[in-house]
């Protein structure tokens, strides 16, 4: 019979306390938690000017990216980005082991060039250099 | 009489046990799973990019869509930008070391406000940028 007792004084104290503490930090976990997950692309920022550090042409293919999706390649070959990959002239310039110097309308955002990289990185083209600035 | 009353206020806490084993559960997970970290200061959404470089530099400044900046939780005007980063930077250059900052960037801004941005931080000397980006796994072709 003592040791039921025991028991019944055991069980007095009440879970709702524990409870409610536990809840608090779930919801402050829950709404504080950020799951996605930075990254960063490292570049080199574009000298200014008039500072030339620039091999001869030859070393280099130049892409400049125009609005409403299309990329102008070697100052003249109009595409759609979705046909990158396809396309003979990067292809060539890949093999060639070529440097991509990339350009950008002004008005293109920064998201439509970053992805441009992208396509362009897992294309194999892992030195893309900005244009100078102006 | 006495005995069924307490057996029964027994029984209403061990019906809360199950609960209380999800909610732990739930509590675990959020805590291992997530990060916690500092809500920015200017609201931007970063670029999204599939590439996997790890972010080493502590942010600094912020850019948002309509070409706010924020440096070190200050707004600060566009042709102040290379006064104070040289003032800033004026210890790093006595170590020697490159310059170098993380740059927040929304990706709504044009290219023209970037390049802006980046005319300022060549002409504060800077040299390297890692602009943040929110990793988003590639779509198959």
């Amino acid at each position: 019979m003592q040791l039921d007792r025991k028991t019944s004084r055991a069980s007095a104290i009440s879970l709702t306390p524990l409870i409610d503490v536990v809840f608090i930090l779930l919801l402050f976990f829950m709404l504080t938690t950020q799951f996605n997950q930075q990254r960063a692309l490292t570049f080199k920022v574009p000298a200014t000017g008039n500072t030339p550090t620039l091999a001869p042409d030859n070393q280099y293919l130049a892409v400049k990216l125009l609005s409403d999706n299309q990329v102008m390649i070697d100052g003249n070959n109009i595409i759609n980005t979705n046909q990158l990959a396809t396309d003979d002239q990067l292809l060539a310039a890949h093999r060639l082991q070529l440097n991509l110097i990339l350009d950008a309308d002004d008005l293109v955002s920064v998201q439509a060039l970053v992805s441009l990289t992208d396509t362009l990185s897992t294309m194999g083209f892992d030195h893309v250099i900005l244009r100078a600035l102006r | 009489m006495k005995f069924d009353l307490l057996r029964t206020g027994a029984s209403s806490d061990n019906n809360l046990i199950p609960m209380i084993n999800v909610v732990f559960l739930l509590l675990v997970f959020f805590m291992v799973a997530g990060t916690l970290r500092a809500s920015d200061p200017l609201s931007v959404v970063p670029v999204e990019s599939v590439q996997q470089q790890p972010l080493t530099l502590p942010l600094s400044l912020y850019m948002s869509a309509d070409g706010t900046l924020m440096l070190d939780g200050a707004v600060i005007a566009s042709e102040l930008l290379p006064v104070v980063l040289t003032v800033n930077n004026e210890n790093t250059l006595a170590n020697d070391t490159k310059l170098s900052l993380a740059l927040k960037v929304d990706a709504q801004v044009t290219v023209v406000q970037l390049r802006g941005l980046l005319k300022s931080l060549r002409d504060a000397g800077v040299e390297e940028v890692e602009l943040v980006t929110n990793w988003v796994p590639a779509s198959s072709p």
